[in-house]
């Protein structure tokens, strides 16, 4: 695990570094305003975050393949790669490095959103059960999506390639199982069970206030089988 | 030995290729099957679910956890509610609907939920149509009686227009000398033609009645026997007989229109005479059938619950509950009520408790009430309390007691005279609780709300009835006002409280001085009340509702012991409050405020709730606080910038209701407080502070994150450009 959070620190220090990761903090920190001002904040409104965390996860469509599209296309594309796979880290320390690297950018992401609550605490009153809640359910949507743009960076050298993977994998996990239990080729029966692994449908529990373990079941196992692919796929370029 | 390490590069790759694929393959089949198994056997709610709110706002009460354990027989609740797209206001209150029935069905295995969005038509005519399905056993006579009604005017309006020519070429007649009966019968042949056109439309609207997934069955039953009604009673019958008059050459006065059709001047002649009859005839005929049809009509037993359920679905967004046997309606406004002013400090947005669990929980306990109580008025003489001759009628609290599933009836020992006033009735045999059903004594006044009369207390034999009853385990709820009879003789309803720690003084009436702009000091005994006791169910229940109260009494209370339980109900309060000794009824607004008669608290007690051995009863000092004239009370108030008629006092209504489900041991049926939402709302900012938030939100933090990374990046270029050391 020590190697791990090494590759995470190095990963992490690179984003900080990089001017580019301002750049995607201030985009994302003017989307949640407008999000926040736009859904939320008026006069005599509920003092929540929900739908402004809900727009937030349609947000992640596109920035978490931001994150994620450089981990490992980078590395492949710079010939960096064989360092790491050369030096005693096992593929899925390297993987689990890189995750964890971005998501502590995610983490450094939300800092916007704290101030967005600590708007809402000066004029308001607001209930802090769903706000940590809410923040719990954007960690674990940000860690899933993030998973899958680690996968999705392990199968390309191309970071554009990675980046349109991504989102087309994400989109699986939103737009397609959002419309597909409303086609009318699928059975009643199983309907309700394809939303099941709606993200947006999972997240909103945690949005009003909730956490229900089978969502937090279904992130988690998430995170792991696309990290374990990431793996997979990291340890099949050992042999080909 | 053979060895199975692969030789070449392209063993090894095809090697260790299926060997990835193979476990890429178990890891995703392994994640959809733990999926899978969460998704089946792990409820997303009850204990497998945190609920961070500070109200716990997703979780459900013991109380109704309690009735969930329960339930052993299988429930459905289906929501007809409007989703997406709609005002964050309204959209909150539709998720918190939606939310709460969800959490039943996560809590139960017997109760089967399902969403219809108002706008998916399809399933929702589906679903009305299978509620429909549900009476329609019940509903057949009187489909049947409607189908017939129909037939038969249809019948008649194919047969019409040649009536109605014949009429008029009648009156073309060449052999008729009278001008007055040409004319007559010209204008009885278009009338025929106007009242045809207009039982075309009654059909048609009834067409439209009917034709629907829950077609409305009472509504074509009205229009179809005022259609019948009028067209035979108004046309039929009488040109049948107008026109028998004409062919017996009659001069009796016409029995058709008497200004528009005249005497017959001249003799008929005899061909005429023949059809005149022949029609005549032609119309008996019709009339018979027509008679048959509407009194098939009027005799096909209305299906009670059916209509309600027609009316209620008219609301826009509700929630069905089927159980066995039974269905109940919820209106989404219903679930709602505004919370206690106050309460919170003055808010510009008013708040409106969520009263869904509360509701839903009543709901599916009456309809496992299993007899259902048996809630009978008990009246000493006049006209009956539920009904629709008197003054003082009480059918709006008893509608709402039949609608959770109770037997409500009316009785009276005393014998009654019949219309004429001459002869005398025997009192019917009091109604007799079932083995194992509860039920509640309404005990009302001798002459409710007489002013005149001053409400006495109900007479001996009343209370005689209901001593045996209540010492068979029956509850009572007294109503009484005060009497000047009061100070000669204790009133019979004063002996049986005695024994229960009530002690009404029904001498005295509670009056209340207020300045008015234009008549300065005026005394009155309308007093209104708001806040109720939080120690009691019944009353804790009613938080924030306005109820009236206008003749009331105080009650004395004696201090609860081990055996004896009482609680106060219903208070007034107010610093210009006292009681009147004797007041004139007629000069009440005169009374002047005597301070000695006011309440050394400031408050009076006008409704109390006692219990000893086992016994129950609720005694309120107000002849008619619960009539209809008051529970129907309407005023108007406005709501999202629209004028909306709304009962004044839902407090009265509520009162009596509750009361009653306590006497009947159904506490669970009483909307126990609702929770409080403590909905947290952003507060009213200036413009100009909302702007200078818009800025710092949308331009600052953007800013400083780009400066941040302008810092980040003159210090990198620094180092970099430093040689090292």
């Amino acid at each position: 695990m020590h190697t791990a959070l090494v590759i995470a620190k190095r990963e992490l220090t690179c984003q900080l570094y990089s001017s580019i990761g301002y750049v995607v903090l201030a985009l994302f920190a003017l989307g949640t305003g407008l999000l926040f001002f736009g859904l939320q904040f008026q006069r005599g409104a509920e003092a929540t975050m929900r739908s402004t965390f809900t727009g937030i996860v349609w947000l992640l469509i596109f920035l978490a393949p931001a994150i994620s599209m450089r981990l490992l296309s980078d590395e492949f594309r710079s010939g960096s790669i064989e360092t790491l796979m050369t030096a005693p880290v096992s593929d899925g320390q390297i993987i689990v490095g890189k995750w964890l690297g971005a998501m502590g950018y995610f983490v450094m992401l939300m800092l916007p959103v704290a101030v967005l609550i600590g708007v809402l605490e000066a004029c308001g009153d607001p209930d802090y059960g769903p706000l940590s809640s809410g923040l719990l359910g954007l960690l674990l949507v940000g860690g899933f999506y993030l998973a899958i743009g680690t996968f999705a960076s392990a199968l390309s050298e191309n970071q554009i390639i990675a980046f349109l993977l991504t989102i087309f994998i994400i989109s699986f996990f939103t737009f397609v199982l959002y419309s597909l239990p409303n086609a009318s080729f699928i059975p009643n029966a199983w309907r309700e069970g394809i939303s099941y692994a709606y993200v947006n449908q999972q997240f909103d529990d945690f949005g009003k206030g909730l956490i229900a373990l089978r969502s937090v079941i279904f992130f988690l196992s998430g995170i792991a089988l696309f990290l374990f692919l990431a793996a997979q796929v990291l340890e099949s370029r050992r042999w080909r | 030995m053979k060895s199975t390490v692969p030789q070449t590069h392209a063993q090894r790759r095809a090697r260790f290729g299926l060997n990835v694929a193979v476990s890429a393959a178990a890891a995703v089949v392994l994640v959809i099957l733990l999926n899978v198994l969460v998704y089946l056997t792990l409820p997303g709610r009850g204990i497998f679910r945190l609920d961070l709110t500070a109200t716990r706002r997703y979780s459900l009460a013991e109380q109704t956890l309690g009735v969930l354990d329960r339930l052993d027989k299988p429930y459905r609740i289906v929501s007809l509610v409007a989703r997406g797209g709609l005002p964050d206001e309204q959209q909150r209150i539709s998720d918190q609907v939606l939310d709460l029935v969800d959490e039943y069905a996560a809590r139960s295995s017997h109760i089967q939920v399902e969403h219809i969005a108002t706008s998916d038509i399809a399933r929702q005519e589906s679903f009305l149509k299978e509620l429909h399905d549900h009476y329609s056993a019940q509903l057949n006579p009187l489909a049947e009686s409607i189908a017939n009604s129909r037939k038969a005017l249809d019948n008649l309006t194919t047969l019409a227009p040649a009536q109605a020519q014949a009429i008029e070429q009648l009156g073309k007649h060449a052999a008729l000398q009278s001008q007055d009966i040409r004319q007559a019968l010209t204008h009885i042949s278009q009338l025929y033609n106007t009242r045809i056109m207009a039982l075309q439309q009654h059909l048609q609207r009834v067409g439209r009645l009917l034709d629907g997934p829950l077609p409305n069955y009472p509504g074509a039953k009205a229009i179809l026997e005022a259609a019948i009604e009028d067209l035979d009673g108004n046309f039929l019958a009488p040109v049948a007989g107008q026109f028998e008059q004409w062919a017996r050459q009659d001069q009796a006065p016409p029995l058709l229109s008497p200004s528009t059709l005249p005497r017959p001047t001249a003799a008929v002649p005899a061909a005429v005479r023949e059809s005149l009859l022949q029609i005549a005839e032609q119309f008996e005929a019709q009339r018979k059938d027509l008679q048959t049809v509407v009194t098939a009509l009027r005799v096909a037993p209305a299906v009670q619950q059916y209509e309600e359920l027609v009316t209620q679905l008219g609301s826009n967004d509700v929630l069905v509950v089927i159980g066995p046997g039974q269905v109940r309606v919820l209106s989404v406004l219903e679930l709602f009520r505004p919370a206690e002013a106050g309460a919170d400090g003055p808010q510009e947005v008013p708040e409106y408790s969520f009263l869904g669990e509360e509701m839903l929980t009543g709901a599916l306990v009456a309809m496992a009430l299993n007899p259902p109580p048996l809630v009978v008025f008990l009246y000493a003489g006049g006209p009956p309390p539920l009904g629709q001759d008197g003054q003082y009628l009480f059918n709006y609290v008893a509608e709402q007691l039949r609608k959770v599933g109770f037997r409500v009836e009316q009785w009276t020992p005393q014998p009654m005279t019949d219309r004429s006033g001459q002869n005398t009735i025997k009192p019917a045999d009091p109604p007799k609780p079932q083995a194992g059903q509860k039920t509640v004594w309404v005990v009302l006044p001798a002459d409710a709300g007489d002013m005149n009369f001053l409400a006495q207390a109900s007479s001996q034999s009343v209370m005689d009835h209901v001593r045996q009853r209540m010492e068979a385990g029956d509850n009572a709820l007294f109503i009484f006002g005060s009497t000047p009879m009061a100070q000669f003789q204790p009133s019979p309803v004063a002996g049986i409280l005695a024994e229960f720690g009530i002690t009404p003084q029904l001498d005295r009436l509670i009056l209340s001085q207020r300045v008015t702009p234009a008549q300065g000091s005026v005394s009155t005994s309308e007093l209104h009340v708001d806040h109720w006791p939080k120690d009691f169910p019944v009353a804790a229940a009613l938080g924030g509702m306005p109820a009236v109260f206008v003749s009331a009494s105080p009650l004395l209370l004696s201090p609860s012991t081990d055996a004896l339980k009482v609680w106060p109900v219903a208070v007034v309060e107010g610093s210009s409050l006292w009681a009147q000794l004797n007041p004139d009824p007629s000069r009440l607004s005169e009374a002047k405020y005597d301070p000695a008669a006011a309440p050394p608290d400031g408050r009076f007690i006008v409704g109390a709730a006692a219990e000893a051995g086992g016994r129950r009863v609720i005694a309120v000092a107000d002849p008619i606080w619960a009539i209809d004239q008051l529970t129907q009370y309407k005023t108007v108030m406005l709501v999202d910038q629209r004028l909306v008629s709304t009962i004044a006092f839902p407090g009265n209504a509520e009162l009596f209701v509750n009361s009653v489900y306590w006497l009947a041991g159904q506490e669970e049926l009483i909307a126990a407080g609702a929770r409080a939402q403590d909905v947290r709302r952003i507060a009213d900012i200036s413009d100009a502070g909302m702007a200078g938030l818009r800025w710092a939100v949308l331009a600052g933090l953007p800013s400083a994150c780009l400066g941040l990374g302008a810092v980040v990046w003159a210090v990198r270029r620094r180092d970099l450009s430093t040689p090292a050391a």
